[in-house]
């Protein structure tokens, strides 16, 4: 699976399941040779902007720093209560399943 | 025996190649400390891109000690924040036992965990988890090749 592919399942998650509001603007991208409208993803809680960040980082030298600051955000959230099962529980355990992922896919191609 | 050893006498090993590629010959070894193994992943993963080994991986901080005693790293990286034993009582004891050995501490409470706590507890650089590891690399060489240039930091004493 590619780094491009699991950005787009995670956006896509992000964007359906897990109440990341998405703005809708207008597609003015010159190559895209149609018009219509492309949806980014915005963050509803502080901790996961670093989160956005790293599913967003497509430089391989930062991935690493990038997901050590989610999963620090993510840890930080969670020392104070988080409601059991409410929406934003729900969206830390996707944010962590979806940087683990990153992780495994980054040391699969550092391995491979 | 492929036909290669059969005509040099040569045992060749099948990564030879990559392992030459690969082979850091100043490699510092590292030991990681840290209850999420997740984040130990993602440790090692930055820190042999750069090129330095880790010998060994600890999930508390009497595992820290364990591990360290017998593997006799260059540098130890700890977590504040784990079971049984935490990062700084764990440094206190490492920095008795291996007085040379930099030990190099993570943690959410930076600001709290000040230079003096630090200092009394052995550990040469307090990192704040949320600057993530961007500052992780210039401290390692500072801590590793005393001869370089320290980076500029407020909780680092390195």
């Amino acid at each position: 699976m590619t780094v491009g592919r699991l950005v787009n399942i995670a956006i896509t998650n992000l964007g359906l399941i897990f109440s990341v509001r998405g703005r809708t603007f207008p597609d003015i991208r010159p190559w895209s040779g149609k018009r219509g409208t492309m949806s980014v993803p915005e963050a509803v809680y502080l901790w996961q902007q670093p989160y956005l960040a790293a599913v967003c980082e497509t430089d391989n030298g930062l991935m690493m720093i990038r997901i050590y600051e989610a999963l620090a955000a993510i840890e930080q959230r969670r020392l104070t209560p988080v409601e059991p099962d409410g929406d934003e529980d729900r969206a830390l355990v996707a944010a962590e399943v979806g940087l683990k992922a990153l992780i495994a896919e980054r040391i699969g191609e550092v391995n491979g | 025996m492929s036909n290669t050893e059969q005509a040099t006498g040569i045992a060749v090993l099948p990564d030879a190649a990559n392992t030459i590629q690969t082979f850091h010959p100043v490699s510092k070894r590292l030991l990681i400390a840290d209850d999420d193994p997740t984040v130990r992943g993602v440790i090692r993963t930055f820190v042999e891109a750069d090129g330095y080994e880790v010998c060994g991986e600890a999930a508390d901080g009497v595992e820290a000690i364990d591990r360290a005693a017998k593997l006799k790293p260059d540098l130890i990286l700890l977590d504040l924040a784990m079971p049984r034993l935490n990062g700084a009582e764990a440094a206190s004891i490492l920095r008795q036992a291996m007085p040379k050995v930099p030990i190099l501490l993570f943690t959410l409470y930076a600001d709290d965990f000040g230079e003096r706590l630090a200092s009394a507890v052995g550990v040469n650089v307090v990192l704040s988890k949320p600057e993530g590891l961007s500052k992780l690399g210039k401290h390692l060489k500072a801590l590793l090749n005393p001869k370089d240039e320290p980076p500029t930091s407020a909780s680092s004493r390195a």
